[in-house]
């Protein structure tokens, strides 16, 4: 039994080590094939959209159509040049929409550009979006120099200001100047100060116009260009022993003084002229024109006087034009009014023109201060021409704008939503009806135009 | 003397045993690595991702097909990623290895996923790169029958 055993034994032995499928083996390497993990890209943001947005820019854009999803943009604002500017609150950092409002645009006109990022990635610049001009809002007071007056009905008298236009049949007849220059005799205007902060000046003139009192007289002046607001003394053009200018007759004579020193509209802005006169005798000279221009990049600009005292005498006279502010000078109608209004009878008051053609407008008023001059009452109603088309009616003669009576002035602020446009503003008239309850004259202390405008 | 003769011929199958059994294992063996690159893979595995972007974690569809005419088992599939065609390292590239331990037939095939996660620190000069991918696996050849 036992070689039996030993048989059997070795059987299942062999039986085992014969049956392969019974073994498990592994297999470690590299498997065959090839593959490949490949990385996306950022795309282009979609060119974005600009527009202005009460003084903001907004910027819209989409995201882009392929690529990796971004996780936020970068937005550039560039010049027209296509310097890249620093970006504003609102656009600044990585903005993670698809918009976004920048504030605090400086004015000029700019095109934005959209970078998709994520993470470290940044995608291509987007194309630049269509430009947009940023506006300062602003707001403009001026008074109106150019002044008819049509009280008695007919053709209206210009009554304008003395010194204001030249050549236009106004002029002033000065106090009596020294024979010689006195540093304490002079005509002195603060120029009104209409620029628009962004109206650098190019250049700026001082135009004078004037004449001596007699055919055989002989008038001279030199002036000083100062601060009005410190009276610092910007520049000296001519002096005592070599005059700017000298006049000999009564024929009145231009003379045109660059002023380089008006470097600023800041400057431009607060501008005072103190202009030394002499005469070689007899009467006092006549001025037809003292009066500042200013060319900016913006426009010309013609500047008159808010403010004029006539010193040559030793005594200061306030010669202010007598619509620009309350108190001071008024104007009194040149004659007595009718008791009902009448179409023939009106003041007419032309504004110049300080509004960029650039420019929005957004809107006006004008400011009226009037009373009536001796007993009853004085009303008023206002028509808005530009040119002689008449664009707008405030009140009417059976409804006026308003009445006074008794000694007090009243002020009226009238809405003028006609003037839309830089061109409506611009050489606005008014024409100014009144009646008299008595048929006496008015007194008109202050006559303002305000121009809400954008630029 | 018939003890002796027993004794010698249950050796003799000891050893025929062994010797078969080793045979029968195709050659396959344990551990080698290196002694595994030389021999025929079993295995082929395919699978391509593309759109990576940085932070961003995919699942890679594999292919892992059986070359052999029996089944094997697939214990683990690893992933080495090779230099892109641009200036990016490709540590940026992380590609986790997984353990399926699933029986392909003979011939047969499996589909599996591999989580891949484009670095979120990667650079810029990492868009559009192009990693080469190498896979390495781990089988058990079950044997026919089986």
């Amino acid at each position: 039994m036992r070689p039996r055993a030993t048989l059997i034994f070795c059987a299942l032995v062999l039986l085992v080590a014969l049956v392969p499928a019974a073994a498990s083996a592994s297999w470690t390497g590299s498997a065959k094939g090839s593959a490949a993990a490949e990385a996306n890209s950022l795309g282009s943001a979609s060119q974005p959209t600009a527009a202005l947005v009460n003084g903001n820019v907004t910027v819209n854009w989409t995201a882009p159509s392929s690529g990796a999803p971004p996780t936020g943009y970068l937005v550039r604002r560039y010049d027209l040049s296509g310097n890249a500017q620093a970006t504003g609150p609102g656009c600044s950092g990585t903005i993670a929409t698809t918009n976004c409002t920048e504030s605090a645009v400086p004015t000029g006109t700019w095109r934005y550009r959209v970078t998709a990022v994520r993470a470290n990635w940044r995608g291509p610049e987007s194309q630049a979006s269509a430009s947009v001009s940023v506006f300062t809002a602003r707001t403009l007071t001026t008074s109106a120099w150019n002044l008819a007056d049509a009280s008695a009905g007919g053709s209206p008298v210009n009554v304008s200001d003395q010194i204001a236009f030249a050549a236009d049949g106004r002029t002033l007849t000065t106090s009596s100047p020294p024979t010689s220059f006195s540093t304490n005799r002079y005509l002195e205007l603060d120029a009104n100060g209409p620029l628009p902060t962004n109206a650098t000046p190019s250049s700026a003139t001082f135009n004078m116009r004037l004449a001596a009192g007699g055919a055989t007289l002989t008038a001279c002046f030199y002036f000083d260009v100062r601060r009005a607001s410190t009276n610092a003394v910007l520049a000296t053009h001519g002096s005592a022993t070599t005059p700017v200018g000298c006049v000999t007759g009564t024929a009145q004579t231009t003379f045109s003084t660059a002023l380089p020193e008006v470097s600023s509209t800041a400057i431009a802005n607060d501008l005072r002229a103190r202009v030394y006169v002499r005469r070689s005798g007899g009467p006092a000279p006549t001025i037809d024109q003292a009066a500042l221009s200013v060319v900016t990049g913006l426009g010309s600009f013609d500047l008159y006087d808010d403010e004029l005292t006539d010193r040559l005498d030793g005594s200061a006279e306030d010669l202010t034009w007598p619509l620009v502010a309350s108190g001071g000078p008024t104007y009194v109608s040149a004659a007595n009014w009718s008791t009902s209004f009448s179409t023939s009878r009106y003041l007419r008051l032309t504004f110049p023109a300080y509004v960029p053609t650039a420019a929005t407008v957004s809107g006006a008023s004008f400011l009226h201060r009037f009373r009536r001059s001796g007993g009853g009452s004085a009303c008023w109603y206002l028509q808005v021409l530009q040119g002689t088309t008449v664009i707008g009616t405030h009140g009417s003669a059976t409804a006026p704008i308003s009445c006074t009576s008794g000694g007090s002035y009243r002020t009226d602020t009238v809405s003028l939503p006609e003037i839309n446009t830089p061109a409506r503003a611009n050489g606005v008239v008014l024409l100014l009806y009144v009646r008299s309850s008595t048929g006496r004259r008015s007194e008109h202390d202050q006559a303002n135009l305000t121009v809400n405008y954008a630029n | 003397m018939r003890r002796s003769i027993t004794a010698v011929l249950a050796v003799v199958a000891l050893m025929a045993a062994a010797t078969a059994g080793y045979a029968a294992l195709g050659g396959a063996h344990r551990a080698a690595a290196p002694r595994a690159a030389i021999e025929p893979s079993p295995v082929k595995v395919t699978g391509d991702i593309s759109g990576l972007s940085p932070g961003m974690t995919a699942s890679m569809p594999i292919r892992v097909r059986n070359l052999t005419d029996g089944p094997i088992r697939l214990r683990w599939v690893r992933t080495n990623v090779r230099q892109a065609d641009v200036d990016c390292d490709p540590a940026n590239l992380h590609v986790e290895q997984i353990t399926p331990r699933v029986r392909i037939p003979a011939q047969g095939s499996i589909d599996l996923l591999v989580p891949v996660t484009l670095d979120r620190d990667a650079g810029d000069f990492c868009q559009g790169a192009r990693f080469p991918l190498r896979y390495r696996t781990r089988v058990n050849v079950i044997g026919v029958g089986n």
